[in-house]
């Protein structure tokens, strides 16, 4: 389990730190420092994956499940199924990249492949954990640990949408209501204040990426040089879900009667509740952090930190896509209807978590 | 996966739509010069996509050579927004020669700045590479196999995964799963090996909508144009017009001239590659314009040379149905209303004849004739020059003299027409390009004025190191293999003279 979580760790970690590199150094390569760890580390998350199951197969362990000819927990299931699709991103990005550049699509195929298999390894080793902790074995608090890891990934992967200056588009909004509440109301079912616990850790994770990462220098190496920087360029200041993981926790203690009418009535209460909470702290707190009052630090905000590569200019502290994207009440629903779902799936998903015994 | 986590990076880059490249089917830069005191020559292999990598290898010879630096920069950018040079590596087993790839971030006109350092202190030269955006190469057939396979096993996975969580995941460790939680189980199982077969089949769509979306609005697109013959008086006048599309309506962009001339013509009558002629057409307004000189009738295919003013250059093409030539009145002739340019050439030849026996010599004017000194490059991997020698009647060397400022000019074509080079001793490149992009290093700015910058004279240009002075070279590797001709201008005399030689290439370069 902790070769597991390491593994995960390293992956999280050397995303943002990949992320950073690029955007300070402008280029990488495969023998790049933040490519090795995080390459590493899916290797090494796949291989004890595999060597688990190899176990599990041959001595027909009993607390594993069966996936075809193998027998594995359920979370070395989805572990080695993310390490296939991270390599089948590989080797289509390679040629991808080749073919069409960047800038063709938001999601090109690679780009799926890799969430998706990055996606599936973090909640294989949520799981794994998961199951570890309900048969009493002495790691319970892994189960946070790699809760967060996946949370500050969802959160990376949707980091095209969540750009402080688009933090007034329904469109954020609407992918942050269809991604986050699922883990936090999983987490809250799953153990104690879950939730809220998650949600620091992950705040913690990347705030350490934003204090450390600019004591390492760095150099544009492509032109035109847009921005010059001497410090890597540090990730954006974390969303602000704990304000929400609270109401979530908190809600989440009510135990009403009837099991059909209870799940509709709490998922509902549970997504507006992620909606609203949300919205209300994230909508101010994005003006902060164009604001000059962020530009310190430990909020890395003011619109300062960009990309080499990026020509960005005035607009850096303006608030974009508001007129295509506005946050309507039409919109508004469509936030709090997709919170109520992830919700429930969230619901259910913690739910079997706590029953998880392989 | 670089591209994967650099799209992470949430940044809308602005695709500059103007985007161009010169020669047809013939990416690859070729250049063949001087660095200061050292002899250099340059291949650059442009990212078929961009932001992407180009290929960059630089022969350098001289007294002491101890590195090689590379720097792209884009056409007007300024000093203070390069990026500092990289070191080229040297090639181990391979004498002289530097390698090193260049990170290309935007569309447009790149001056690729090489800097060698030596015995004798630092030499330096530009140059010029058009970034854009081309077709893309196929999925290589490994690939193709190795995607399916892997797509393959993710589908069953997420079924027996899928399965498992249904079904025994949250059972106490040994316990069996009673019927109704298999059947359950089976059908969440079935549920998603549907689910992601729908999903693949969405993702092909939507993959098949990009790649239709790509090649129809970011691929390079030459600026189109239109050819017309008009006869006036006895005259028959060739213009050019430039037509409307999303970069703007009929007025041409500003143009630097390339030999002291705006535009380099090249008219092939097709299909038959017969006829050859190389015309510059001048400036009338919103058309360029030439008299033509007598060619036979028939349709001919244009191609058309220009250098943008921010050191892009193009080659635009057309079709064009030539009628007879116009007898002269009796009454004699009027002035014609536009005069010939004196360094026009034409050259009517035999049919070309596919899978012909490749000829290695080829008569010219006046008894002279031309030989190709390496016909054996097109069978092999590692020529890297095409090589002429000029002989007069007698079989002596002929002296050569300039033809626009060059030793000599050569025109390659595919006879498919798939490709089209116009080369000179320098190699590929555009020397109003160098000149521009030269001026753009050193300034940070771009040329002002355009076609009214003045002329831009090459005599001066150094020339490769000191060929015999009736032999001519032109660095090129032919992209394709295939069937090529070739025609080799030259210039003997007050005579400007063109030798064409038919080659099936069967060990093309990688382009």
């Amino acid at each position: 389990m902790v070769v597991l979580l390491l593994a995960a760790a390293g992956v999280v970690s050397g995303l943002l730190w990949d992320i950073s590199w690029d955007a300070s150094f402008g280029r990488d390569s495969f023998w790049a420092p933040p490519h090795v760890l995080m390459n590493l580390s899916c290797v090494l998350g796949w291989c004890t994956a595999l060597g688990i199951a190899a176990r599990a197969t041959y001595r027909g362990e009993p607390a594993a499940v069966r996936l075809g000819i193998l027998r594995a927990p359920i979370g070395g299931g989805f572990i080695l199924w993310g390490g296939l699709a991270t390599l089948a991103s590989g080797a289509l990005d390679r040629w991808w990249s080749r073919a069409y550049g960047l800038a063709t699509s938001s999601w090109p195929p690679p780009q799926v492949l890799f969430t998706a298999g990055v996606g599936a390894m973090l909640i294989g080793v949520l799981v794994c954990a998961a199951s570890d902790r309900n048969r009493r074995r002495p790691h319970a608090r892994f189960v946070l640990l790699a809760a967060a890891l996946l949370l500050a990934f969802s959160t990376i992967a949707t980091g095209q949408y969540s750009l402080p200056n688009l933090q007034r588009t329904a469109l954020f909004y609407a992918v942050s209501c269809a991604v986050y509440p699922g883990l936090l109301v999983a987490m809250g079912q799953a153990t104690p204040w879950g939730a809220t616990r998650t949600a620091l850790l992950y705040m913690t994770m990347i705030g350490a990426a934003i204090w450390i990462l600019p004591l390492l220098p760095a150099e544009p190496l492509v032109g035109p040089v847009y921005q010059h920087i001497e410090r890597m360029i540090p990730p954006r200041f974390p969303l602000l879900l704990v304000v929400p993981a609270v109401a979530l926790d908190a809600l989440g203690r009510l135990r009403p009667g009837n099991r059909l009418r209870s799940d509709v009535l709490v998922a509902a209460l549970l997504g507006i509740a992620f909606a609203a909470t949300f919205i209300a702290v994230q909508w101010p707190f994005a003006a902060f952090l164009l604001s000059p009052a962020s530009d310190n630090r430990f909020f890395a905000g003011g619109g300062r930190y960009w990309p080499v590569y990026a020509n960005v200019g005035d607009e850096r502290t303006l608030f974009w896509g508001q007129e295509e994207s506005p946050l309507t009440m039409a919109a508004l629903l469509e936030c709090t209807g997709l919170a109520i779902a992830t919700a429930s799936f969230g619901m259910a998903a913690g739910r079997w978590m706590g029953r998880l015994r392989r | 996966m670089n591209g994967v986590r650099r799209r992470l990076v949430a940044v809308a880059l602005a695709l500059v739509p103007a985007a161009v490249s010169a020669h047809i089917g013939s990416p690859n830069v070729y250049f063949t010069g001087s660095a200061g005191p050292y002899a250099v020559r340059v291949v650059i292999q442009p990212p078929i996509a961009l932001p992407g990598r180009a290929e960059i290898n630089v022969t350098a010879e001289g007294h002491g050579v101890q590195r090689v630096r590379v720097t792209p920069v884009l056409a007007g950018t300024p000093a203070d927004a390069r990026p500092r040079p990289d070191l080229a590596n040297p090639v181990t087993g391979v004498a002289n020669l530097y390698a090193a790839e260049l990170w290309i971030m935007e569309q447009g006109a790149y001056a690729i700045h090489v800097e060698v350092d030596g015995a004798h202190g630092t030499g330096e030269t530009v140059v010029p590479m058009n970034a854009v955006n081309l077709a893309p190469a196929p999925m290589p057939v490994w690939l193709r196999y190795g995607l399916a396979l892997l797509g393959s096993l993710l589908i069953a996975g997420m079924v027996v995964i899928t399965h498992a969580v249904a079904g025994e995941a949250s059972l106490p460790p040994g316990a069996v799963p009673t019927a109704r939680r298999q059947d359950v189980a089976r059908w969440m199982g079935g549920a998603a090996g549907l689910l992601m077969l729908a999903l693949v089949v969405s993702a092909w769509t939507a993959w098949q909508r990009l790649d239709r979306e790509y090649r129809a609005n970011q691929l390079f697109k030459p600026l189109p144009i239109a050819a017309r013959v008009d006869a006036v008086g006895d005259t028959r006048l060739l213009a050019l017009s430039r037509l409307p599309d999303e970069r703007g309506g009929r007025a041409w962009p500003r143009l630097v001239t390339d030999h002291g001339k705006l535009m380099h013509v090249f008219l092939l009558r097709e299909p038959a590659l017969d006829v050859m002629a190389h015309i510059h057409p001048q400036a009338r307004g919103q058309l360029f314009v030439v008299a033509l000189p007598p060619l036979p009738a028939g349709t001919y295919r244009v191609y058309a040379d220009i250098t943008q003013e921010d050191g892009l250059s193009e080659t635009l093409t057309a079709s064009v149905a030539l009628p007879d030539p116009i007898a002269a009145p009796a009454t004699g002739s009027s002035e014609p209303p536009v005069r010939p340019d004196p360094d026009d050439s034409w050259l009517v030849a035999s049919a070309v004849t596919p899978g012909a026996v490749a000829q290695p010599s080829a008569p010219l004017a006046d008894g002279y004739r031309i030989v190709w000194r390496n016909p054996e490059m097109v069978g092999d991997a590692t020529g890297a020059e095409l090589r002429f020698e000029v002989l007069d009647a007698t079989g002596a060397p002929a002296p050569l003299v300039p033809y626009m400022g060059m030793t000599g000019h050569a025109a390659v074509r595919r006879l498919d027409g798939s490709v089209f080079a116009h080369l000179h001793p320098v190699g590929s490149i555009s020397m109003a390009s160098q000149e521009v992009l030269q001026a753009s290093l050193a300034t940070g700015n771009l040329l002002p004025g355009g076609s009214t910058a003045g002329q831009m004279d090459h005599r001066h240009h150094q020339m490769p190191a000191a060929p015999a002075a009736n032999v001519v070279s032109f660095p090129y590797v032919f992209p394709r293999n295939g069937p090529y001709r070739i025609w080799v201008q030259v210039k003997v005399g007050e005579t400007v003279m063109t030798g064409v030689f038919d080659a099936v290439v069967t060990a093309a370069g990688t382009d």
